[in-house]
């Protein structure tokens, strides 16, 4: 318990250096111009970061000149957003700055549960920003948090390789689809990546009248898991002899890219962003499509953003996220990095419209739990599907 | 061997009276130190706890997370599989290499030393690239499928995700060490000895059979042992190239560690891995304090 005192305390000293070390060129410069400087805290990946620094931020700047953006990436730092929470909570209570005016990145598992509970953040329905109305219904909004991309698990598949009359739409049409086609569909190992693992939990929602809401994170227990997903592993080993090379399972996402590039196989399941970056990139050729369920669509999330209410520049911390979920930077998210809108699909333009049309889905994508579940779902498919042993033999 | 221990034994005594010796001691005496701080006391410490913590998390001196080990199908699967691909990788290892030592042993000239540097070059290939190299070379609709279905075998099958994927990266992973060593070791059989025996009439294979074998003996079992050892560590290339089931030992443990957290389910599979790889590493031992008691 010391020691995670020590590391704690330690980790606060890290962050306030951090965060001290980054702010200094930004106050000097600041006082010289007199413009005010919003302090946005990122926790993404190089192709996000790039997307904030290089695209969004000098756009920010320009159409509201009396801001500058101190723009602070966690990642390699040590830390995380959930760290920076936990100042800002802290701040909160001591009356003092937090330092930080705008974090995004979050995944709600993430957020610490007592920074929601203690209202340290600012509640979006009470803001009344003028693009609020903007965001997708279906999506979850929670009130303290601003949701502003997302991805999900699509199925790709290379139209020269299959005629259009057999895509399959849904779930059950893929099944079927799988074992007409011997060898031409592949999935990720699903502790690995996370598209094999929300190609699992969806044949788990199918086995279980494609309702998510049966899996929640507090509802697991060893009866309900052994209710729940035996069925799964009948209907997966059903497919196991159809899937690439006999039952080959690939070992990371770019595993399965790579069979469907070079048309070892015809059908895989991709992220979407990486899919949108691929095709965008030229990665893929002309002949490869996107696709999503018509009937209950494969897992996925979206990452919100926080402001914290004792933020010294709630105004411009408003402003930002008003053009966060401005139709520009939605039409920016899906063109530069892939990123699944969070706004009405309606609102884009035509033309992108068109082009997602297959992969958009009416329902947001469902959530599989992670902790016990997620563990029963990964351990059970080790146990039951990867080695293709009967258990009745 | 009874022989042997007790010499080092009284060897080590007698050099805590020995300047000379004593400074050896100290020079070893920092990795001595660092080697048990950070191997031998945790895994010390991981031992205790598969033994004192049983399935439902209570405390107590139990056997139940090896009694869980051994009864659980997976598990043993795992353990053989990982066993069945070191063996095989050992034995394949030593079929392809030995020829390469013999050769660069008994010919000079450029051809020798370019498959010298040959049969050296995967040392300096990280074990990731090396697989993702080999990945790219066998995989479905890859070139050897291409140069196959060319010459005519049509019904190609890549030993991409299968055992014999995971067996293949392995053996090549392994071959430079096992050329090195090997070769190392026929240095030491003195061309003054085969010529003797060529004089007295000896065939090639007598020569093998009388002469090279019986004094390469020690570098073979040090090639047997650290093969052995190297297969049934492996990770990497197991994981990229091998089955998603059965696993390696290695990928089962970090799997089993990660993504289930289960960590004394896991400290368990280490200590069964473990007390193999030791036996192992106890053969390799022997035969290097044997060797130089041998030598002086």
């Amino acid at each position: 318990m010391v020691a995670l005192h020590a590391v704690r305390r330690w980790r606060h000293w890290l962050l306030f250096l951090v965060v001290a070390i980054v702010l200094s060129p930004g106050v000097f410069s600041a006082s010289a111009q007199e413009k005010t400087v919003l302090n946005v805290v990122e926790n993404g990946g190089p192709d996000i970061v790039d997307w904030f620094q290089n695209i969004l931020i000098p756009r920010f700047e320009a159409d509201h000149p009396e801001y500058e953006i101190n723009f602070v990436n966690l990642r390699g730092s040590g830390l995380n957003t959930a760290d920076v929470a936990i100042r800002a909570m802290a701040a909160l209570e001591a009356d003092a700055d937090p330092q930080v005016d705008y974090i995004t990145g979050f995944d709600p598992p993430e957020i610490p549960p007592e920074t929601v509970e203690a209202g340290l953040w600012l509640d979006f329905n009470e803001t009344n920003i003028e693009n609020y109305g903007n965001l997708n219904p279906e999506l979850d909004i929670y009130d303290w948090g601003l949701p502003y991309r997302g991805s999900q698990v699509l199925l790709v598949y290379d139209s020269a390789l299959i005629p259009d009359d057999e895509v399959p739409h849904t779930f059950a049409e893929l099944i079927e689809w799988i074992k007409a086609h011997p060898g031409q569909f592949v999935y990720t190992r699903p502790d690995k990546g996370g598209t094999g693992e929300n190609f699992v939990s969806r044949a788990i929602f199918e086995v279980n009248g494609q309702d998510p809401s049966l899996f929640t994170p507090e509802n697991y227990s060893d009866e309900l898991a052994d209710e729940y997903l035996p069925p799964a592993w009948d209907l997966l080993r059903s497919i196991h002899p159809f899937i690439y090379e006999d039952g080959s399972y690939t070992p990371s996402n770019q595993g399965s890219v790579q069979l469907l590039l070079n048309g070892s196989v015809s059908m895989i399941p991709m992220w979407s962003d990486e899919a949108v970056v691929a095709a965008r990139n030229g990665i893929f050729s002309d002949t490869i499509r996107l696709l999503q369920f018509t009937d209950l669509p494969m897992g996925g999330g979206y990452v919100y953003a926080v402001i914290p209410r004792n933020s010294v520049h709630l105004e411009g911390a408003l402003e930002f996220a008003n053009f966060m979920i401005s139709v520009d930077t939605q039409v920016s998210l899906i063109n530069d990095v892939g990123g699944f809108p969070a706004i009405k699909w309606e609102l884009l333009p035509q033309e992108l419209q068109e082009q997602f049309t297959t992969a958009i889905s009416e329902q947001v994508p469902p959530t599989f739990p992670g902790g016990d579940w997620s563990e029963a779902m990964s351990g059970g498919w080790y146990e039951n599907v990867a080695p293709n042993i009967d258990p009745n033999s | 061997m009874r022989k042997n221990m007790p010499a080092i034994v009284r060897r080590f005594f007698n050099g805590l009276h020995d300047k000379e010796m004593l400074a050896g001691y100290l020079l070893i005496a920092p990795p001595l130190l660092l080697i048990s701080l950070i191997i031998f006391y945790p895994a010390v410490g991981s031992i205790i706890h598969t033994l004192t913590i049983d399935l439902d998390g209570n405390s107590g001196f139990t056997f139940s997370q090896y009694q869980y080990f051994f009864e659980d199908p997976l598990s043993t699967r795992n353990l053989i599989y990982s066993l069945e691909v070191t063996v095989i990788v050992v034995l394949l290892l030593f079929v392809v290499t030995f020829p390469i030592a013999l050769y660069l042993r008994f010919s000079k000239g450029w051809i020798a030393g370019a498959i010298q540097v040959l049969s050296l070059f995967p040392l300096f290939v990280p074990g990731i690239i090396l697989s993702f190299a080999l990945l790219r070379f066998f995989i479905s609709h890859g070139p050897l499928d291409a140069i196959l279905s060319f010459l005519g075998v049509a019904d190609y099958s890549t030993p991409y995700l299968k055992p014999a994927g995971a067996i293949i990266g392995l053996i090549w992973d392994g071959v430079p060490l096992a050329t090195l060593l090997l070769t190392a070791g026929l240095q030491q059989v003195d061309d003054e000895l085969i010529d003797c025996a060529r004089d007295v009439g000896a065939n090639n294979w007598q020569i093998f059979r009388r002469i090279i074998l019986p004094l390469i003996k020690s570098p073979v079992l040090i090639v047997l042992a650290l093969a052995f050892l190297g297969a049934f560590g492996a990770y990497t290339v197991p994981y990229l190239l091998g089955p998603a089931s059965p696993e390696m030992m290695s990928v089962f443990m970090a799997r089993t560690f990660q993504d289930l957290h289960e960590p004394v389910r896991a400290q368990t599979q280490a200590v069964i891995t473990f007390l193999i790889s030791s036996a192992v590493g106890y053969v390799y031992v022997r035969t290097i304090a044997r060797r130089q008691l041998d030598q002086e």
